[in-house]
């Protein structure tokens, strides 16, 4: 279950209730009844829409801002004026539920924070039961994860920044006389994040063992330890 | 029309087309079609290399086989070989043999495969196949992010065949594993964008005389690709001596 952001799936769940329900009270209010499949493809097709996307909470937002299905079908229905007035509202419904799952999903982002803190490692490395580590440069030494270690520093983890620039400029690539020596030789695999957090991300381990690189879709963060966390490490 | 019809019908259409389609689409592949019969289909796309010998067939699952073949004029080449829609099709021969990757299911690295066939007077002794991620820095507003140089290999021994077949080993998995899984997460929804460059791994080959010399392939070795399907199979480049860290 880490894989799956669980925030996300209750808002996703919330937001199809919600249409579903509001498709419910248009159907109840009618004296004939609508046909159900209509009803379906009105929504469906009322979804269709013209959006600009907008900076918002450090995320891009899609904004609807043309309800094109709703044209579209008034284009087809509106010589037939008994059927558009039956149906227009569930083509409206459709253009509204965009904005229905903006909403819950705005509402899922502060929640999950709270929730799920993004900056702590716990978050990201929660269990290690059957974690290892892999090299993946040939720059840095077989060696072994310390579970023992890893458990008793992850609390005690330091924030640093991230100093992309440094690191890359200090491998002295292209110069052939040395051999090139990359920071983050291992990569640690096998561990889950927090249950429900659906915070998936790739782990790299620095060459004294001090540092992890915790790689995600949308950000890194980095972190020193006192102790290394591999076997053999001090 | 009488009821009995009617039944007939209602019952009969449904169970017929799903008899079809599960002959067609997921039934257990046939035996595999006897060398004169491949060198056929072979021959077919590529009639001016006519004395071909198939070497031998391997499968890299039920569905997939691998088929390197050999002209007498000395040329090298692969095969590869799919069942799909109740038939063994060839989905791409290529007249070369230097190394590809054989993705047969994109979404589990533990089905990638690589093969090869490299011409013996190209004096291979054995080969290092690369996986690789560049190194790179990007900063967007005041935000660094920093992208870990991967670089893994695996060496190859060629036997006394010019053929073979490798499997990706549990560590690469687990390594394209995680990127894949990350990417999943880059990919925009419909209503939220992220704007991250993603870095990808790749993979490439260098090849070594008995010396430990790199060698490099028969630049007169002219190779054409024949494709007819739609698997991934990717050209595997060749890593310049620059290139490897």
């Amino acid at each position: 279950m880490g894989n799956i952001n669980v925030i996300e799936l209750i808002a996703s769940f919330s937001a199809w209730y919600l249409i579903g329900y509001l498709a419910y009270l248009l159907y109840k209010k009618h004296t004939a009844r609508p046909e159900v499949w209509k009803v379906l493809l009105f929504i469906l097709i009322g979804v269709f829409s013209f959006s600009i996307s907008w900076p918002m909470f450090g995320s891009v937002v899609k904004l609807p801002l043309l309800p094109l299905g709703v044209w579209i079908l008034y284009a087809i229905y509106r010589k037939k004026e008994e059927q558009w007035q039956m149906y227009r509202g569930y083509a409206w419904l459709g253009f509204i539920a965009n904005f229905i799952w903006i909403v819950t999903s705005l509402i899922a982002i502060p929640v999950n924070h709270l929730i799920y803190s993004e900056n702590e490692p716990e978050s990201y490395i929660s269990n290690i039961e059957h974690a290892s580590i892999i090299l993946i440069h040939p720059s840095g030494y077989k060696s072994s994860l310390s579970k023992e270690n890893f458990m008793l520093q992850i609390d005690h983890l330091k924030e640093k920044s991230v100093h992309s620039n440094e690191w890359y400029n200090e491998t002295d690539m292209n110069n052939d006389d040395k051999k090139t020596i990359e920071r983050f030789p291992y990569q640690l695999i096998g561990f889950t994040p927090k249950w429900g957090s659906g915070l998936n991300s790739i782990v790299y381990i620095e060459e004294d063992g001090k540092g992890l690189l915790i790689s995600n879709s949308t950000k890194q963060l980095y972190f020193r330890s006192e102790h290394s966390l591999l076997e053999g490490g001090n | 029309m009488t009821k009995k019809k009617l039944w007939m019908i209602a019952v009969g259409v449904p169970l017929l087309s799903v008899i079809i389609i599960y002959w067609f689409y997921f039934s257990k592949p046939a035996a595999f079609p006897e060398n004169n019969q491949l060198l056929k289909s072979i021959n077919q796309m590529f009639p001016e290399v006519t004395e071909n010998v198939i070497q031998e067939t391997i499968f890299l699952d039920e569905h997939h086989a691998y088929v390197p073949f050999m002209s007498e004029a000395g040329n090298y080449g692969m095969s590869f070989w799919v069942w799909e829609k109740h038939k063994w099709n060839v989905d791409s021969i290529n007249t070369s043999g230097h190394p590809h990757l054989w993705k047969i299911d994109e979404n589990d690295p533990s089905t990638y495969y690589f093969v090869w066939n490299i011409r013996p007077d190209e004096q291979v002794e054995y080969m290092k196949l690369f996986m690789k991620k560049d190194r790179a820095f990007h900063i967007t507003d005041g935000i660094e992010e920093y992208t870990t140089g991967i670089q893994m290999e695996h060496k190859v021994l060629l036997s006394e065949e010019s053929y073979g077949v490798s499997q990706l080993s549990k560590d690469w998995v687990s390594v394209i594993d995680s990127h894949l899984t990350n990417l999943k997460g880059k990919q925009p929804n419909m209503f939220f964008n992220t704007n991250i460059p993603e870095h990808t791994l790749y993979f490439g080959w260098t090849s070594f005389n008995d010396l430990d010399r790199v060698t490099f392939g028969n630049s007169t070795n002219s190779s054409s690709i024949f494709r007819s399907g739609n698997e991934r199979i990717e050209f595997v480049r060749i890593l310049d001596k620059l290139e490897i860290e």
